[in-house]
């Protein structure tokens, strides 16, 4: 047998599948050719040097993000036209939101003090949470994406029977907004979408003081509350202050929630498989001592 | 001999055909850290790796349908994993090209120009040795269809019949392929070290 024979069935050699006749030939050209010898030895160790390559661990979630893709497939395919076709209609509404934004920005006409006005009526009736954790301050929102100003409307009613005060910010703003509340007056607060412009959420902050109680409050409003999401999701939130987390389920489930009270040093994970935003955060909060309320219009986590 | 899936594995397969999503993320996870490594092997990055793995158990799942009971759903999955492998090799081949002339300007005596490198580190892929980082580098260095085949049989550890499974190739074309693969592998090792 020569050098070519030999590189042609090296690896039935190595693994010990020629035929009888030709190992014993191989065997013998090995035992007089050193450089095949050398291969030989060479191939032989590269198995194990090949299975010692170290294995890199699978990306966190990896499997969590698969089960998300194909949920978020399977709601496309069962999508019907007509929602579809809706929104086609969300698209060209969003469209002319930020013609409106490019507008504003030209030509400003909304002044921050305007912002929060007094006695101004609102056009959609929040339903409060459940007796045990109804806070004593109502909200309702309303977007405002086809009006010249795109804003979204937050009417802040004070129900319990002493006056009280309220400081609000407003995510993507610096600044913060002061007003006292007067019982069951609605006092309206105007959030420009401009402030927004990089968020999938609007979030506003109150800290209100009403007779010798403080809470403090966070709602999450997804800002097109009409794109349609999968119900049941998964993916996975590493270890977030309760308020972030619920902000990240808010824009992935397209869902409005709030939070009252809650202890901000503590931290959840938030993965769910194929769960409803409803069993993430339940699964999630449990054992912090909060609780979760649904209700028509969102979710409701209160501290106490 | 086949005997296809083991009991649990052919339930699961089952669930999932109904359109369970719970079952088939039950095989995401047992398979994940296999089909995921045979990626990085395959593709030398990891962000490319976890693409295709990803693409690979999405495409198992939109074709679950087709998969046949009697062969193994590990041996299937590397089958899918090779293919999205190949598929965006073909996709990529003439995508990554960096143009030099237009950061030239004229008036400049001297040009410079920064080239990413957009093979991932040593770090990257947990190497440790230099004797890993060289291996490695050799391995990437050979035709894709030698490099699958001894990713399949030398790390995966395949045998010669799902090999044949893996890639669809007569069992003599594997073989043989496997052979240059095998010399091919050792030439450039040799090479590599007689240089260093």
């Amino acid at each position: 047998m020569d050098c070519t024979t030999w590189r042609e069935c090296a690896s039935d050699h190595i693994d010990g599948t020629l035929p009888a006749k030709l190992a014993r030939e191989a065997d013998a050209h090995i035992q007089l050719c050193p450089e095949c010898a050398a291969d030989m030895e060479g191939i032989r160790s590269l198995s194990a040097e090949l299975s010692s390559l170290p294995a890199p661990d699978v990306p966190l979630y990896f499997s969590d993000n698969i089960l998300s893709k194909i949920e978020a497939q399977q709601s496309a395919a069962k999508e019907p036209w007509w929602r579809a076709a809706r929104l086609g209609i969300t698209t060209a509404l969003a469209g002319a939101t930020v013609a409106s934004f490019v507008w504003m920005q030209v030509n400003p006409v909304v002044d921050a003090p305007n912002r929060v006005r007094a006695g101004a009526g609102g056009t959609r009736r929040a339903t409060l949470p459940v007796a045990e954790v109804a806070p004593k301050l109502s909200s309702r929102w309303m977007l405002r994406a086809d009006a010249a100003t795109p804003t979204y409307d937050v009417e802040l009613t004070l129900l319990s029977k002493s006056s009280g005060t309220a400081k609000c910010t407003i995510s993507g703003d610096p600044h913060s907004y002061r007003f006292t509340l007067a019982p069951g007056v609605a006092n309206h607060f105007r959030i420009p979408l401009t402030l927004l412009a990089n968020d999938s959420v609007a979030s506003l902050n109150t800290v209100w003081t009403s007779g010798d109680t403080t809470h403090k409050r966070i709602e999450h409003h997804p800002l097109s509350p009409d794109t349609p999401t999968p119900r049941r999701q998964s993916f996975g939130i590493r270890d977030l202050p309760i308020a972030d987390a619920a902000r990240e389920v808010s824009s992935r489930y397209n869902i409005p929630i709030t939070l009252q009270d809650i202890p901000e040093t503590t931290r959840i994970r938030v993965s769910p498989i194929h769960a409803t935003a409803e069993e993430a955060l339940s699964a999630a909060l449990s054992g912090t001592g909060c609780t979760l309320v649904t209700t028509p219009d969102g979710l409701y986590i209160s501290g106490k | 001999m086949r005997s296809g899936p083991p009991p649990d594995e052919r339930s699961l397969i089952e669930r999932s055909c109904k359109g369970d999503v719970h079952a088939y993320d039950v095989l995401v996870r047992r398979y994940e850290r296999i089909m995921y490594q045979l990626a990085v092997r395959l593709t030398g990055n990891t962000d490319d790796a976890a693409d295709i793995a990803q693409e690979a158990f999405i495409r198992g799942w939109n074709h679950i349908k087709a998969f046949r009971r009697e062969a193994m759903f590990s041996t299937w999955m590397h089958r899918i994993v090779v293919n999205v492998f190949l598929d965006h090799r073909k996709k990529n081949r003439n995508k990554k090209h960096i143009s030099l002339e237009q950061s030239i300007d004229a008036n400049q005596e001297a040009t410079t120009m920064d080239i990413p490198d957009t093979a991932a580190g040593p770090e990257a892929l947990a190497l440790e040795t230099e004797q890993q980082v060289e291996l490695h580098n050799a391995l990437m260095e050979l035709p894709e269809a030698q490099r699958t085949l001894m990713v399949l049989f030398h790390i995966q550890e395949k045998t010669y019949e799902e090999l044949v499974e893996i890639t669809g190739l007569p069992l003599g074309t594997v073989k043989s392929r496997l052979n240059r693969a095998r010399l091919a592998l050792r030439e450039r090792l040799s090479k590599r070290n007689a240089e260093s």
